[in-house]
């Protein structure tokens, strides 16, 4: 038998907190601690037993502000002193043995492989964000050196597969089947909740969109997952972590969020957000057939109808597709008021649209809304008069060619996107821009 | 018709000069913010209000958050809310998943039909947590409602898709809602009526009361840091009278090949 000399073991030491530095962020050096060695206190700082520590380090991991650090008692430095005079001080194999189910979190991440981009579709039409998606899911496939997928789900819609090849991917799942024609929260959640816990993606990534933003909090509540909305940058930090970047408080603020824990890492990003990709029609890829029985007296028994309210008398205007727009928000003032944008756009040849809070006060019809909850629109010549420029709005505008600011509000956030500001009474600096361009226009003709 | 209304309190950042990170860059500094209901669930809790109003019931408002988040509680009370509830738990900034599981356990715990959130919060917006207590409830959702119509044990909504569609749904209830802005046009709250509402229950209640612990809210997401966003080019202001100032930019307009 081996003889085995009476092992001393290496102190760990023992969590304190650095003063100062608590945010008080909600207990989570409490929550994670196996030993019960932290109680919070009034402040919601911790405050530690060092008895009941085992150095482990639980704490200072999960600590947002870093404001935990381990240090030895004085009976721990002896032995550590005495250890360091033996010659074994060296050698620590304590260490990585002390965390068990941070390994075993590690374990259960690492089975999880592959970026994998949701094809949003209706009517086997995919919306562009997913296409989108893949460009810049290609560039994490690329440093992750993992396969790019795409969930194609829906109705007759495995010409989407070809699609999704052609802008990146190298395979596809599909699900086609009558059961997926109308997109429903319950039949989607399940067909991807299938799909990922079978094939296990690292990343899903998910746009934005009405549809997208009821799909990616459903599918990530059922699995459990954290999951980031609305991003506007994604990248891979050094240990493979989805770095997912949002912007927060009214677009002042730029928030950087991880999931550290579970797995998929969800992220769901606005329609032109990210550029789209190239298109090339000769690349091939993989597609894999997959099948869930699904019923419809599975899911259709709750919503009972769907039909679509937009007014036959809708205009025949689509904002969208407007080489020159001028908009009008708050300070507007009155429905008439939009008359003074009407006749400038009359001049330019645009069109009028609105911001949420003047298609809210009835000033102008919904489909004339500009913003997150309207169209995005990208026209060579965008004119906001009497807009402030909420993220919101600036989120569906702010890659115009070109755009005008006409606020009295100098501090007004539109005036951080626009490419020229005038600060001033829009009653006053409108129509004198209308006049100047009828003076040109004439002169033109002379 | 049972009715509970979910509302957050936020910091009124408006005012977009007075942000500041604070040094753990994780947290903006509050010291100098005014802090308000957010602004999507003062809509919901109107809904809620009229909803009341109309077909009878209870209507209870709950919040998740520290002491100081009484007074949107307050607020909602003084709006018509028969009694509020606060769960009394610091919650994780965009941490939606762990609000989800502390309301979804709430609201089992109480008497609902309707369940109505705000479609999305001033400060982080991520427009997500309805769905997720929908689903943890497993009721049926409808997010960005722009109209409502109650019928015999369900609801008709409007609902917001993008670019100016709707849509219209009838949901069997209980069911959840998110309300957009501009459903309705929330009541005017003063002072009085909020101190008035004083005598109204407002309870307190810990996770551990509804069975939950520290671990099933362990955050899923880890907030990183916090960081100003880069700062755009400044537009170029155009100077002079309006009417200079329109001269300048019709000529910039024209040397610009646009007519």
């Amino acid at each position: 038998m081996e003889q085995k000399k009476k092992k001393v073991k290496k102190p760990l030491g023992v969590a304190r907190l650095i003063p100062g530095k608590c945010i008080a962020c909600g207990a989570r050096c409490e929550s994670t601690c196996k030993v019960e060695a932290v109680v919070m206190n009034d402040a919601g700082e911790p405050v530690f037993d060092i008895e009941k520590c085992t150095g482990c380090q639980r704490c200072v991991r999960i600590c947002p502000s870093d404001a935990i650090e381990i240090y030895f008692t004085p009976e721990q430095q002896k032995i550590l002193d005495e250890l360091a005079k033996e010659g074994v001080a060296e050698v620590e194999p304590e260490v990585e043995e002390v965390d068990e189910e941070e390994t075993r979190i590690k374990a259960r991440l690492k089975e999880y492989h592959g970026v994998w981009v949701f094809v949003e579709q209706i009517d086997s039409e995919a919306a562009g964000v997913s296409w989108e998606l893949l460009g810049v899911g290609a560039n994490l496939a690329k440093t992750l050196d993992v396969e790019l997928c795409t969930m194609v789900i829906g109705d007759k819609v495995e010409e989407l597969c070809g699609e999704s090849f052609a802008h990146g991917a190298s395979k596809a799942y599909l699900m086609d089947d009558p059961v997926f024609h109308h997109y429903r929260t319950i039949s989607y959640t399940r067909a991807i909740c299938y799909l990922v816990g079978k094939y296990k993606p690292e990343i899903v990534l998910i746009g934005a969109t009405g549809l997208g933003r009821d799909l990616a909090g459903a599918v990530a509540t059922e699995l459990r997952t954290g999951l980031t909305a609305d991003c506007t940058g994604l990248a891979i930090d050094e240990n493979r972590f989805l770095l997912q970047t949002r912007p927060a408080f009214g677009g002042n603020i730029m928030a950087t969020i991880m999931t550290e824990r579970t797995r998929p890492q969800m992220a769901s990003v606005r329609p032109h957000v990210m550029p789209m990709p190239d298109k090339d029609p000769s690349r091939k890829g993989e597609i894999v057939r997959e099948f869930l029985a699904i019923s419809e007296e599975d899911i259709g028994v709750k919503v009972l109808e769907v039909h679509d309210l937009r007014s036959d008398a809708a205009e025949d205007i689509d904002i969208a597709a407007a080489d020159i727009i001028v908009a009008g928000g708050r300070g507007m003032k009155s429905k008439e008021n939009f008359q003074v944008l009407q006749e400038l756009a009359d001049e330019l040849g645009g069109v009028v649209a609105a911001s949420r809070s003047a298609v809210e006060a009835g000033w102008l019809p919904p489909e004339r809304q500009v913003g997150q909850t309207g169209k995005t629109v990208r026209p060579k010549i965008y004119i906001a008069c009497g807009i402030s420029g909420a993220i919101q709005h600036l989120v569906g505008m702010q890659d115009s060619d070109v755009i005008i600011a006409i606020n009295r509000d100098r501090q007004a956030p539109i005036f951080e996107v626009a490419t020229y500001g005038i600060e001033g009474d829009l009653f006053q600096v409108v129509p004198a821009i209308t006049s100047h361009i009828r003076e040109l226009h004439a002169q033109k003709k002379a | 018709m049972d009715i509970i209304a979910c509302i957050k309190r936020i910091p009124d950042t408006s005012e977009a000069d007075t942000i500041k990170i604070d040094p753990s860059q994780m947290s903006i500094e509050k010291g100098s913010l005014v802090f308000k209901i957010n602004d999507w669930d003062e809509y919901a809790l109107e809904t809620a209000v009229q909803l009341k109003e109309r077909t009878g019931g209870s209507l209870i408002a709950v919040t998740v958050g520290p002491k100081e988040w009484d007074d949107v509680l307050r607020r909602a009370l003084a709006m018509g809310a028969d009694r509020a509830i606060r769960v009394d738990q610091d919650m994780v900034a965009a941490d939606c998943h762990s609000v989800a599981i502390v309301l979804a356990a709430l609201t089992r715990s109480l008497p609902y039909d309707l369940v109505l959130c705000g479609a999305q919060s001033e400060d982080f917006g991520c427009g997500q947590l309805g769905v997720m207590v929908a689903e943890m409830l497993g009721v049926p959702h409808a997010a960005l409602v722009v109209g409502l119509q109650e019928e015999e044990g369900k609801v008709r909504v409007d609902r917001e898709l993008e670019a100016g569609i709707l849509e219209s749904y009838t949901i069997e209830l209980p069911a959840l809602l998110t309300i957009q802005t501009g459903i309705n046009r929330p009541r005017y709250i003063s002072l009085g009526g909020i101190k008035r509402a004083m005598k109204k229950e407002l309870q307190v209640m810990s996770p551990g009361e509804l069975g939950l612990t520290a671990e099933m809210l362990a955050p899923q997401v880890k907030l990183e840091r916090l960081e100003f966003p880069p700062r755009g080019k400044e537009a170029v202001l155009i100077p002079g009278t309006p009417e200079e100032s329109a001269e300048h930019l019709a000529s910039i307009l024209q040397s610009a090949g646009i007519f």
